[in-house]
């Protein structure tokens, strides 16, 4: 049965066709290109699904990377058991299996009037839908001393690779009795518990090799994801809320951050606190990848809005945003959910190429985060379409790891090694 | 006679709402997101055993009404309405 959204939908594609005479876009979709824009869990599963659902779309993806380095799994890689380089994703299955063909360069400007992409070597590329997945850019402006050009003295290790090696290595590099101070970024931002996955796994590596440091977070939330569960967990193998915490956690919400000494790793606040780190991971404030905002894809909240039913965007049609970039409320910002958000984009674009009908979207999405290398956590959840084109959670559904048993938090452990491994042949192979 | 025709408006407006609050999402639909964490077990179920629909379908009705548990899949099934969940078991077992 149609629903009355799908209705809506069709008749307004109706009306136009109606009253231009002719289809703007009056191919079969045989002679359609989608470009998609970041080779991330959103752009590489948009592109494999597009082809899967309909082999005759012409799909390009524009990644100047030349293979993706996984961001979960990435805080596994402080705590010693897992290399940075098996978080290595190779495009190669993207083109053999699924003939997406993959241009590794940047993209220099999107032009949304004429459904064209500008290359850094200045090569023009032709979309008739574009998909927009370029993940998150760091809003330095709002901290003193501090910004990209010297993060690699202060890593924020918020996107996975060079930086995730210069924060292990400082850890390393760090006296036993020194000072981590993790500075955990304001709503919204990407993985919304991985500030806390990555306190507990600091928290594994220097138990076993620098047993008198500590862990302090600033945070700029009164509330995190999952904490009930993290601070369980971390009462029961780091000690924490006795007076030998490994792990201190400090809500900061109305005195931020605001200077940071970086000769001396020393903070200061809005109220003139000071704190002083032997490391620290100062993980900034976000927002959509600059490309979104030179496209004009970002409204005044730095996000992308999108219509959730199809993601494309509201501010330029045949534009379609996903991932950590796009405003997809209240889904997490994560890798799976971007994943998710990719398949509903994937059926929208092939169905309104086609000109089929739109289908009711859907979205999971689930968080692991390991406690130590054998017990973990997880946040789940089901969202659906309400009647005003909002994506609401489903009642009922979803929820936290359901109990602490050593047992239940052995088995998460496991599901989220297990986990990172499904989710990356489904996105990539 | 205004009065009655507008009580019947009202009623056809509310009615109407109703019958369209939250659509069945499709089999298709439902088994993409499935494959986010299952994509590899479902592709080899299909070249070890035939699964078969209905078992599929009763075994992801245990986990929505807790007949059976599991760490993750209860939270999962929850999501999903009887009728998505006979339509994804439908549409897994006779794609895969």
């Amino acid at each position: 049965m149609i629903s009355r959204r799908q209705f809506m939908h069709l008749s307004s594609r109706s009306a136009a066709l109606w009253l231009t005479g002719c289809h703007k876009r009056a191919f079969n979709s045989s002679s359609a290109h989608v470009v998609i824009i970041g080779g991330g869990f959103g752009g590489a599963t948009a592109a494999k699904m597009i082809k899967q659902l309909d082999s005759s779309i012409k799909v390009t993806l524009i990644e100047p990377k030349q293979h993706y380095i996984t961001c979960p799994g990435s805080n596994w890689v402080l705590a010693g058991f897992k290399k940075i380089e098996s978080l290595n994703v190779s495009y190669q299955q993207l083109l053999s299996r699924y003939d997406v063909g993959i241009i590794h360069q940047k993209v220099a400007t999107i032009n949304p009037e004429k459904h064209y992409v500008t290359l850094s070597d200045k090569q023009k590329i032709p979309y008739d839908r574009l998909i927009v997945s370029p993940g998150i850019d760091f809003r330095w402006e709002l901290i003193e001393g501090h910004d990209n050009s010297t993060s690699h003295l202060i890593p924020h290790a918020w996107k996975a690779g060079i930086q995730t090696t210069l924060l292990k290595n400082q850890l390393q590099a760090m006296k036993n009795g020194g000072t981590v101070v993790i500075c955990a970024p304001p709503n919204p931002f990407r993985c919304p518990p991985g500030p806390y996955e990555r306190a507990s796994m600091i928290a594994y590596y220097l138990k076993q090799h620098k047993p008198k440091s500590k862990i302090i977070i600033l945070d700029a939330k009164s509330q995190f994801s999952k904490q009930q569960l993290f601070f369980k967990s971390w009462e029961k193998h780091y000690g924490f809320a006795s007076n030998n915490s490994m792990i201190e956690w400090h809500s900061i919400p109305d005195n931020p951050i605001r200077k940071i000494d970086i000769k001396n790793r020393q903070l200061e606040t809005d109220f003139g606190d000071i704190f002083k780190a032997d490391v620290l991971n100062y993980i900034p404030t976000q927002k959509a990848a600059n490309i979104a905002h030179t496209a004009g894809l970002c409204d005044e909240s730095g996000w992308c809005p999108v219509n959730h039913q199809t993601s494309e965007s509201t501010l330029h049609p045949d534009i379609h945003v996903i991932g950590d970039a796009s405003i997809q409320n209240p889904i997490p910002k994560s890798a799976f959910a971007a994943n998710a958000e990719a398949k509903v984009c994937a059926f929208a674009v092939v169905n309104l190429l086609n000109q089929f009908e739109a289908i009711e979207p859907l979205w999971v999405n689930t968080c692991y985060s390991l406690i130590t290398q054998e017990q973990g956590i997880s946040i789940a959840m089901v969202y659906k379409l309400n009647q005003q084109g909002k994506i609401i959670k489903v009642t009922g559904a979803g929820g936290v790891t359901p109990n602490i048993a050593e047992a239940t938090l052995t088995i998460e452990a496991n599901n989220a090694k297990r986990w990172l491994k499904t989710i990356v042949m489904d996105s990539f192979k | 006679m205004k009065k009655i025709f507008k009580k019947i408006i009202i009623l056809f407006i509310t009615t109407t709402a109703y019958t369209y609050s939250m659509a069945d999402v499709s089999g298709k639909m439902v088994a993409y997101t499935c494959y986010s964490c299952h994509g590899e077990q479902l592709t080899n179920l299909k070249s070890t055993q035939p699964l078969s629909t209905i078992s599929l379908r009763n075994t992801l009705l245990a986990f929505k009404y807790d007949a059976k548990s599991a760490s993750m899949m209860n939270r999962i099934a929850k999501g999903f309405t009887d009728n998505e969940l006979m339509a994804v078991a439908t549409y897994i077992t006779g794609s895969h």
